[in-house]
């Protein structure tokens, strides 16, 4: 990976730096995520789940990674947007360590550098189950998250497997879920 | 237990050593092969008769791709004996136009091997007006070794890359390190006519080292790569290739950059040919009246770029 990506991905981490609402019931957790297939994409996310949405295992998860920032930096990468909607499944914790799984439903764009290019179709919907593993660090505030994605669809940019690295801050009061059963005394 | 063990033996024999089936007509058998071989008029460097009026003439070194042949050129050096203005000299790559086991044995820096004896040869003959053209692989060779600066000595007066790749159409490829010894061979498809000059088999060592150099590739272009001063190039595409996705003429008009910094002149065309310079061999149907004037137009602005 060329150094010029820390650029980026620094950059990446700063913007996630975004305070949301934390409802008493829901969590909602942003943070900075860098797509490291055959090229790093930086980019930003914001997942949230509910008490009241199968006790927060169910969560939903918002990606946006582009290769804009690493242009700026100076690489001579193509101007890249991918945009990801994620239905995720969050499986019982271990000390706050949370393995998950799941859908995701993506579009990918690019841009045309030059009018010669106008006939290329630059564009594309993307499918991909994907599997990840949230850690804790600092007391729970903030999470380091590795996954992976097999893509059903690809496309001109997309290759079959995709591996992501985010970091992520929480801003809801809320323990994992085991850890919040087991103090209401519920079961797990 | 024992399904753990049989499935370890499945495994292992997957593994194993690949089975190629060929006729010894096709080019994978040792039976058949690339002409260029045997013949020394192929590469300008050994063309015997040439005189010297001929060898002021420009030199173009025409280069196929993966699993072709010189055959991939042949249409080009007639077209270009024919206009008689220069001289197309038909390198085959290292690993191809032998049998299949040779191109197993193969790897990326084998196959670009003889692009730079060809070159090193004519610039060592006195030749001053060299020019390059890729297809495919042959581009992505090609690209390679601009990164490497292995032109720098005796700049190319002239570089054309047709349907070059630099990403996959089939994305599967980027996971040939992990199926590819599963698999062993993924055989291909073709005519008759492109079995004789193709290998139709193909092993997953050579799979993987093409992922390796396209790979590399993606990553010096992220970081650019620069012409040789006195050196242009430009960039010939189809839209619709499934061979080499279009979006590598994009990838390459980004990252391949003229000597002052300036960007390529490229060309797309709607067609959903690979290489559509090479009609000869082709399913019939499969390409029509303006695939034709389109390879016919790109021989001559080729030839007369290197005239300029």
């Amino acid at each position: 990976m060329n150094l010029r990506f820390l650029v980026p991905w620094c950059a990446a981490v700063l913007l996630s730096l975004v305070p949301l609402p934390a409802g008493a019931d829901s969590l909602w957790q942003t943070g900075a995520i860098l797509d490291v297939n055959a090229r790093a994409l930086p980019g930003v996310s914001v997942a949230w789940g509910a008490d009241g949405l199968l006790d927060r295992r169910l969560r939903f998860r918002f990606d946006y990674v582009s290769s804009r920032l690493g242009v700026l930096a100076g690489t001579r990468m193509q101007s890249e947007d991918r945009f990801g909607l994620h239905a995720l499944w969050h499986f019982t914790s271990w000390d706050g360590w949370e393995p998950y799984a799941g859908l995701e439903l993506g579009y990918v764009r690019f841009d045309r550098p030059a009018a010669a290019f106008d006939l290329l179709p630059n564009s594309a919907p993307t499918l991909a189950v994907r599997a990840g593993l949230d850690a804790p660090l600092l007391h729970d505030q903030l999470r380091l998250g590795v996954s992976a994605g097999f893509h059903a669809l690809t496309s001109s940019t997309v290759y079959p497997i995709t591996a992501a690295l985010g970091l992520a801050w929480r801003f809801a009061d809320v323990a994992p879920v085991p850890e919040r059963h087991a103090a209401e005394g519920g079961e797990k | 237990m024992k399904r753990l063990l049989l499935a370890g033996l499945l495994v292992l024999a997957a593994c194993g050593e690949p089975e190629f089936e060929y006729e010894d007509w096709w080019m994978d058998s040792p039976k058949t092969q690339d002409p260029s071989l045997t013949d020394p008029s192929y590469r300008v460097s050994t063309r015997p008769g040439l005189t010297a009026a001929d060898r002021q003439k420009p030199v173009i070194i025409a280069v196929h791709g993966f699993t072709a042949t010189t055959y991939e050129w042949e249409e080009f050096r007639d077209f270009a004996d024919q206009d008689g203005r220069a001289l197309l000299s038909l390198v085959l790559l290292g690993g191809h136009g032998r049998n299949v086991e040779a191109f197993r044995a193969s790897r990326w820096t084998d196959w670009g091997a003889p692009i730079l004896a060809e070159y090193e040869a004519l610039v060592k003959q006195g030749y001053t007006n060299i020019s390059l053209v890729g297809s495919s692989t042959g581009g992505a060779l090609i690209l390679e070794y601009l990164h490497q600066g292995k032109f720098n000595r005796q700049p190319p007066k002239e570089i054309f890359f047709i349907d070059s790749i630099v990403v996959p159409g089939n994305k599967f490829l980027t996971l040939s390190h992990v199926v590819g010894p599963v698999l062993g061979n993924v055989p291909g498809d073709g005519t008759d006519e492109e079995k004789r000059h193709w290998y139709i088999n193909r092993p997953a060592e050579p799979l993987e080292s093409l992922n390796d150099l396209l790979v590399r590739i993606r990553g010096e272009l992220e970081t650019e790569i620069r012409l040789p001063a006195g050196t242009r190039a430009k960039i010939y595409k189809t839209n619709q290739d499934t061979s080499a996705d279009p979006v590598s003429a994009v990838l390459m008009y980004e990252g391949l950059r003229q000597a002052d910094g300036s960007p390529l002149e490229v060309q797309v065309f709607d067609s959903d040919l690979h290489v559509f310079t090479r009609l000869k061999g082709r399913e019939s149907g499969t390409y029509d009246s303006a695939d034709v004037a389109r390879q016919q137009a790109t021989f001559r602005e080729m030839i007369e770029r290197t005239l300029d």
